[in-house]
């Protein structure tokens, strides 16, 4: 569906932040973005959605080239949600504020009020339709951005760090949702530092390092066959880690699995 | 001195920060009134004096004191100066400042008329500020213009009576939508609200720990809700102390009243009292208490200033009196610390999340503060720098005795280094003891348990069912000790 063919990109000419990028990102899926502080994933996804230009090569929307189009015009198909959700949020109300993208696109007002009440239903946001947006929580105004991206109809919804000092409820009520969403059939772009995230939640990873695309491949991959984790900036989450001392168990993505696994597998007598 | 018998009765109020909001809010005001001002028509040669209009407006709603009134006047003289087509317009200069000195006299006397109600205040206000305005503006017209009497008196006057009419009807139309409006924002000065002084309390903290917070009810601004609720706790010299608990039930509150942020920088009212090295917050200011307690908020952008990476590390060194010999060795140090060296000359804004985050802290440890208070310092670090922070801090406390208070979702990265955890639910504690025990009692009594580690988690299950050693998984190390013992198939992971 989108994809990056060859990218370079610094922000000052002297220096080459990364090149030699090419990845491809397909519906449905489930990507995570990952790599140590500043070696470049916002700045990835800053080019996805046309707020940077790539010094050289291109960046494809179902084969059409859509390297110099303007955010505003990427925005019918990649939603954003800022790691500060506040500095993306001008309008008085949700309401207003989610509607904006489809008045744009030129629907009628019947048809943008039902596209909107659809799509804070969606996030489960009907109640605060008429909210103003700077008094709402992080985690709703979050939900208020993915609102927008829906509402748009965007078929790709890339998210900034999302959980980082979000609580652990609040993190499993977002992640429920972005797996409900990729269910219907969007593609999830999620950067994280949080390799728990990682390996329970996502179908791919990339991993970005060296000054290029150091990784592309499944969480399992990524944590069992790699050996240079520590300079990727990444860590093996402890639950791969223990069932990788118990062979039998097989690959564990979450704790939960690993513990289930583990007293069946002691239930029936630990071989 | 008075004596404080029962600490936890003690109340301290203090108005929100924005020192300066009086200044934002007339200004965007008169701005109002310079437009209506231009564009109302005049119905038989008369239209309300919007600019007074908005100045009482704004005076009424941020309760300046007198000079911050003249100020207002002065500005409001300018503009109508400005866009005055009266022969003699320098009336204005003393004519405004005059009647908004009056305008703030009526407002704060307010206070003594309780039945006197927002709405009211506007009509009256509006009127006589108009009428005083007026007054002064003819009369000095009369004077300077050698104008007959008659005209002063029986066509001038009438003509500030009118005009001071219609401004009690348009006073109060305006400053109910601005009131709402600026309400909203926050802007708004309470009309109850005053400042309490505690210079002439002698305040002795129960315990000589560090840091002593003693009873702590808090209401930030004009909240009506407390956000945390008797709070009491000590951190000794030494400690490592961990605070969790949901999003909003008062963990960055806490953090905040131990560096004087809350009450003095957010405002609104304290009861019971906290003490650090042995002196009450409300008795010192947030930059003498800087000198002991390095913070870093969670909102950690909002602390860097400077343009670039090693401004921002020697500003807050200059800030404490650092040598400034001393200071460049010391960037070198701090910033190979936070995984920086390199960035020196880099602005901040061509940072990233997670670098500016590294400087936050770096920015902290430069000034060497004894002790520690850090809201959610790794939220937007990679796992590498996650670790070498609390290895980092970790040293500092165990070699230097540096005291430690951390509030951080990621509770494994902590768990190695803390000594002491503090669990907070709804804004009161609910357990405060060592780290594993109460990890153990949130697990026990599910509280909050999305926020524990998935190896202690793993841990008790897999104990519970009778698969575990006896010592709780505090790294993976652990985990993987325990289980060699009990799987045969082990491999070196
Ligand atoms: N405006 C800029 N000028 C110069 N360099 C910049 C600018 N913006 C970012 N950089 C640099 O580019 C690199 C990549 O930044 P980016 O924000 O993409 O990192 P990131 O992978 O998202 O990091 P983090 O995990 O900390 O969020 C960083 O080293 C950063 O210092
Ligand atoms: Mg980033």
């Amino acid at each position: 569906m989108l994809r990056v063919s060859d990218v370079a990109f610094g922000y000052v000419p002297e220096q080459t932040l990364f090149k030699d990028v090419s990845f491809t990102i397909e519906s449905g899926e489930f990507l995570a973005v990952g790599g140590r502080n500043g070696c470049g994933k916002t700045t990835i996804t800053r080019l996805l959605v046309g707020l940077e230009t790539p010094r050289t090569g291109r960046i494809f929307y179902n084969d059409t080239d859509i390297t110099g189009w303007t955010p505003a015009k990427r925005s019918q198909y990649i939603g954003y949600v800022f790691q500060q959700p506040d500095r993306q949020m001008f309008r008085p109300t949700v309401a207003q504020e989610v509607a904006f993208g489809p008045e744009q696109q030129g629907y009628s007002r019947a048809e943008v009020k039902e596209i909107t009440a659809q799509a804070l239903e969606r996030v489960r946001l009907s109640d605060k339709a008429d909210a103003y947006p700077p008094l709402l929580h992080r985690g709703e105004k979050q939900r208020v951005a993915i609102a927008s991206a829906l509402a748009m109809q965007s078929e790709i919804l890339i998210l900034d760090e999302p959980t980082s000092g979000q609580d652990g409820t609040e993190t499993k009520e977002l992640l429920g949702l972005l797996q409900s969403l990729r269910k219907d059939g969007l593609a999830i772009v999620l950067i994280t530092h949080d390799m728990e995230i990682i390996a329970s939640q996502c179908s791919r990873v990339l991993v970005m390092g060296n000054q290029t695309k150091a990784f592309d491949g499944s969480p399992e991959e990524l944590f069992t066959k790699r050996d240079d984790l520590e300079a990727l900036g990444l860590e093996r989450p402890a639950c791969v880690s223990l069932s990788m001392a118990v062979p039998s168990l097989g690959y564990c993505a979450s704790m939960e699995e690993f513990t289930k696994r583990m007293i069946t597998y002691k239930q029936q007598g630990g071989r | 001195m008075e004596r404080v018998a029962d600490i936890s009765k003690l109340v301290y109020r203090h108005k929100q920060g924005g020192q300066f909001r009086w200044v934002t809010v007339s200004v965007l005001l008169l701005a109002i009134g310079a437009i209506l001002h231009l564009v109302s028509p005049s119905v038989a040669g008369v239209t309300p004096n919007w600019v007074i209009a908005t100045y009482c407006v704004a005076i009424q709603l941020t309760r300046p004191t007198y000079k911050q009134a003249v100020g207002i006047g002065l500005v409001a003289a300018l503009i109508t100066l400005m866009t005055s087509k009266s022969a003699f317009p320098y009336g204005n200069l003393a004519s405004e400042p005059i009647a908004a000195l009056f305008c703030a006299l009526l407002v704060h006397g307010q206070a003594r008329f309780a039945f006197v109600g927002e709405k009211t205040l506007a009509i009256i206000s509006g009127f006589f500020t108009t009428v005083l305005s007026g007054a002064i503006f003819v009369t000095l017209l009369f004077f300077i213009m050698h104008l007959p009497l008659t005209v002063y008196l029986f066509g001038m006057w009438p003509l500030v009576l009118v005009v001071a009419l219609c401004n009690a009807v348009v006073t109060p139309l305006i400053y109910m939508p601005a009131h709402h409006f600026f309400e909203k924002q926050g802007f708004v000065a309470d009309r109850k609200e005053e400042e309490t002084s505690h210079a002439n309390y002698d305040l002795k903290p129960a315990s000589q720990a560090l840091i002593s917070v003693e009873h702590v009810t808090y209401y930030y601004g004009s909240s009506k809700s407390s956000a945390i609720k008797d709070v009491s706790l000590v951190v000794n010299k030494g400690d490592f102390l961990v605070i969790t608990g949901p999003a909003g039930c008062g963990k960055s509150t806490i953090c905040q009243a131990m560096v004087g942020a809350v009450p003095q920088f957010y405002g609104g009212q304290m009861q019971g009292m906290v003490f650090v090295e042995g002196q009450a917050v409300t008795q010192t200011t947030i930059p003498k208490l800087a000198m002991h307690v390095g913070f870093v908020p969670a909102d950690y952008d909002s602390t860097l200033v400077t343009m670039t990476v090693e401004e921002e590390i020697a500003f807050a060194m200059e800030n404490r009196g650092y040598d400034p010999a001393r200071i460049t060795s010391r960037i070198d140090q701090v910033l190979t610390q936070v995984g920086l060296k390199g960035l020196e000359k880099r602005t901040i804004t061509g940072l990233s999340g997670g670098q500016r985050q590294r400087l936050a802290i770096g920015a902290v440890l430069a000034t060497n503060p004894e002790i520690l208070v850090l809201d959610e310092p790794t939220s937007s670090l990679d796992p590498a720098g996650t670790s070498e922070l609390y290895e980092l801090v970790g040293r500092l406390n165990k070699e230097e005795g540096i005291t430690l208070v951390v509030v951080d979702h990621n509770l494994q990265a902590v768990l190695p280094y803390a000594n002491r955890a503090i669990l907070v639910m709804d804004g009161e504690i609910v357990k405060d003891a060592s780290m594993l025990d109460t990890l153990t009692y949130m697990y026990e009594e599910r509280l909050y348990t999305d926020a524990l580690p998935s190896l202690f988690v793993g841990y008790m299950q897999l104990k519970a069912a009778g698969y575990a050693g006896q010592a709780p998984w505090i790294c993976v190390a652990d985990a993987l000790e325990d289980i060699r013992g009990e799987v045969p198939t082990y491999v070196k992971g």
